[in-house]
């Protein structure tokens, strides 16, 4: 139905995006047009599925579509892929095979510990099931690099709050000692696909990030939201709604690290603050905090 | 004698599912067992947490339907806490979730449903896959194929729209109680009209004639996957003047519907066919009706299946729970097993007449779709740009409880708040796929996923295409059908 499409147009586009030099933009492309270049395997573990919409809805860097269609040899992803069953897992098994060592793994949702993590069965092999937790450890070791899409995956977030029931531990922690590379933690309830994608590129391309203390790409997330936030200076908001700065309606801008009030949320139309409601801090290592605003009962 | 397939995983829904098919030597499905794989106990996340906290927390049961949780937690805790928002507010929220809908039934007819009928793209993640009964044309095939990424678009733009009194999708910012704290204005009213202006032609130019054409090519389709003649519809889209888009009912389907096919008359002798003569039974959704809703936990792993000292316990995890095969319980409804979705808000509304299947399901979804996006644009001319969409809630009481119902995409959606001290101490939760997907009950009757696959045939057991249209009709979301919220 389709061929992978001319991308010359896109990435030339995108160098200054990705940060990328002339030699940097000349690998890029040839790294991306090669029908062998390494795939993406995407798993869902105890997640909601919001990472793979929010990815859904990005155009910047590019769109899915073009990511999946043209860049990225996306060999698996439980949520749009045609296969399902066996077919399904023998394409993660085959893809996981044939790249060994060079593919890309991309975790979304927690990962649960508990009773073997019995708690988040994946798929079955040969009629055994097979839990998140065996194959990001299997894959975990297999791949080029690791991340951690979204607060769940990065730090527990809302799949491992309150009493855990499920044991979900952060998947750096997981896969501590047991991955190439340190895994890479692209957080925020969902991920900001903007990150996430870029993120994608830049390693396919040979790229690499320093990360910093929370195990983010430290280029990728360089500032709390209240750093950048257009409120900051203005006079403080006594309600919900008002277009001054939310600090003390309990807003967690001053200590969530994020690039909402660049890029905003859905291509730039809108984000939280600016549609008057105080930053939850979904990004943040503690997420979901209780009570999830900073003050105890804002209206 | 038959033989067991299993489809796990089933992949293009949200979540882990997996089914267990018990197959004749004919290829036909004698019995299915439908699984939720993943458990994450929600409950213990509310618990002892402030209300207000449920409408952001219950939102990330789900990232693909966020919205209703959204709506019916702001509701829940206005209930109880005694406030009434103004019809701006009812509008906003409207907009957000109609948006909403829109996005996600586009997600669900091409991304997650197409492929079981249609060859993808000769590339991952459309390779491999079944390539069984595909009867498009190689046109079609393009056509199709082009109409999918157009929907990419589409749905990209219906959350877009969204995220403009919504502050952001997936999982809204805006909705507080009290009210939408993003205000409308000359700009933003305009911004989302645009959107809505670009979003109808494609819906009724390009969706719904691609989902006849579906129907047209899989006739047979129409006779396949009834499940349960009982359908439930919670109520949605409130106009703020006292009448619902989609009221509250329940319908049952005439006729005699067994294992998963509908008999070729009705009681009364009467064909059941799809211009509106068989048409089934509506009755309102009373008081007494949702009061009535109980879950069963006898095939699902919570509880030791025996009586303790303390009664029956339904709701501690038990992977090794003797009979059990799903973390889904099974609600049934007045002790019936009930569907749920956009074809049982249509049929209660009356504003579709056809059977119970497949492609009524799929049809449904679009023309649903449609009826939500002309409605938008009323809701839209409706809004006052008075700044009154919001208000704050000044006192805020030490302990209550209520209830709140709404309709997600995929059916009907309810909310138990009851909190004590500021501190919520009960937070139930019921979703759509709690029932469409949910197992056998304390009586053995299998869910409605479970009565849709039985008597289905599999032309080719190793590429049991046919399973798969059957389960995606009922776009499953299994992280809103795990849940357990039960806290005590």
């Amino acid at each position: 139905m389709f061929t992978r499409r001319d991308f010359l147009k896109w990435s030339g586009r995108s160098a200054a995006v990705l940060g990328l030099s002339q030699v940097g933009l000349a690998r890029l492309q040839e790294v991306l047009a090669a029908e062998s270049s390494p795939p993406v395997i995407w798993l869902h573990g105890a997640s909601c599925s919001g990472c793979s919409i929010a990815a859904l809805n990005a155009v910047a860097p590019t769109t899915f579509e073009d990511l999946v269609l043209s860049k990225v040899s996306m060999k698996y992803d439980g949520l749009v892929m045609a296969a399902g069953a066996e077919l399904a897992i023998a394409a993660l098994d085959g893809a996981s095979q044939a790249n060994d060592g060079r593919f890309i793994l991309v975790v979304e949702g927690g990962v649960p510990t508990a009773e073997g993590g019995r708690t988040c069965i994946i798929g079955e092999r040969a009629g055994a099931p097979i839990t998140l937790l065996d194959a990001v450890t299997a894959l975990g070791r297999r791949a080029s690099r690791v991340l951690a899409v979204g607060t769940c995956a990065a730090y527990k977030g809302v799949a491992g709050a309150g009493a855990n029931p499920t044991g979900v531990q952060p998947l750096a922690q997981v896969l501590a000692g047991k991955t190439a590379k340190p895994v890479i933690n692209v957080p925020g309830c969902p991920a900001p696909p903007e990150q996430l994608f870029k993120i994608v590129i830049a390693l396919l391309a040979g790229g690499e990030f320093a990360l910093d203390q929370d195990g983010r790409p430290g280029t990728c997330f360089p500032h709390t939201v209240h750093f950048t936030c257009p409120r900051k200076h203005k006079p403080k908001a006594k309600a919900f709604g008002e277009a001054n700065c939310l600090v003390e309606l309990g807003c967690r801008g001053k200590t969530t690290m994020a690039m909402c009030p660049k890029h905003k949320w859905n291509n730039g139309r809108n984000w939280c603050a600016e549609a008057g409601h105080p930053c939850i801090g979904c990004a943040s290592p503690d997420f979901p905090a209780s009570p999830l605003l900073a003050v105890g009962t804002p209206t | 004698m038959s033989r067991r397939i299993t489809v796990a995983p089933v992949t293009r829904v949200e979540g882990h599912l997996s089914l267990k098919l018990d197959v004749s030597e004919s290829g036909r499905v004698v019995a299915a067992f439908a699984s939720g794989t993943m458990f994450r106990g929600f409950e213990s996340i509310m618990q002892g947490r402030d209300p207000r906290d449920a409408i952001h927390l219950t939102q990330r049961i789900c990232g693909v339907c966020p919205i209703p949780h959204a709506r019916a937690a702001v509701e829940v805790v206005e209930q109880a806490f005694g406030v009434e928002v103004s019809r701006n507010a009812v509008l906003l929220r409207n907009l957000v979730q109609g948006a909403g809908v829109i996005s996600d039934h586009i997600l669900h007819f091409y991304h997650l449903a197409l492929l079981d009928y249609v060859r993808g793209p000769a590339l991952p993640p459309f390779t491999p896959a079944y390539v069984t009964d595909q009867r498009f044309s190689e046109a079609d095939t393009q056509l199709l194929g082009q109409h999918y990424v157009q929907a990419f678009e589409a749905r990209r733009s219906a959350q877009e729209m969204g995220a403009i009194f919504a502050g952001k999708l997936p999982h809204v910012m805006t909705f507080a109680p009290g009210g939408v704290t993003q205000a409308p204005n000359g700009e933003n009213v305009a911004a989302f009209r645009k959107y809505l202006d670009g979003l109808i032609p494609f819906i009724e130019n390009v969706y719904i004639p691609d989902a006849m054409r579906l129907s047209e090519a899989y006739p047979e389709y129409f006779e396949i996957g009834a499940g349960p003649p009982n359908l439930v519809s919670f109520g949605a889209f409130p106009d703020g003047a006292g009448r619902q888009l989609f009221p509250a009912g329940k319908y049952r389907a005439h006729g005699r519907w067994r294992d998963g096919r509908r008999g070729d008359h009705d009681h009364d002798g009467h064909d059941h066919d799809r211009d509106g003569n068989g048409r089934g039974h509506v009755t309102p959704l009373t008081r007494h009706d949702l009061a009535s809703i109980d879950e069963a936990v006898k095939h699902s792993y919570y509880g030791t299946g025996r009586h303790g000292p303390h009664g029956h316990d339904e709701s501690t995890p038990n992977m090794d729970k003797r009979g059990a095969y799903s973390w889904v319980k099974a609600p049934r409804l007045d002790d019936e097993v009930y569907q749920v979705g956009a074809l049982a808000r249509l049929m209660v509304s009356g504003a579709y007449r056809g059977g119970l299947s497949v492609m009524d399901r799929l049809l449904a979804n679009a023309h649903e779709t449609a009826m939500i996006a002309s409605a938008m644009r009323g809701w839209l001319d409706g809004l006052a740009l008075d700044g009154s969409g919001y208000s704050p809630v000044s006192a805020v009481p030490a302990s209550g409880r209520a209830l709140s119902v709404s309709e997600a995409p995929r059916g009907a959606l309810a909310h138990w708040l009851e909190f004590v001290d500021g501190k919520v101490t009960r937070y139930q939760i019921i979703t759509p796929t709690s029932w469409n997907a949910s197992p056998r009950d304390d009586q053995e009757r299998p869910g409605p996923l479970e009565q849709a696959l039985t008597g289905v045939e599999i032309a080719d057991p190793s590429q049991p295409v046919e399973v798969h249209r059957v389960i995606h009709s009922f776009d499953p979301c299994m992280g809103c059908a795990v849940h357990v919220t039960v806290v005590d």
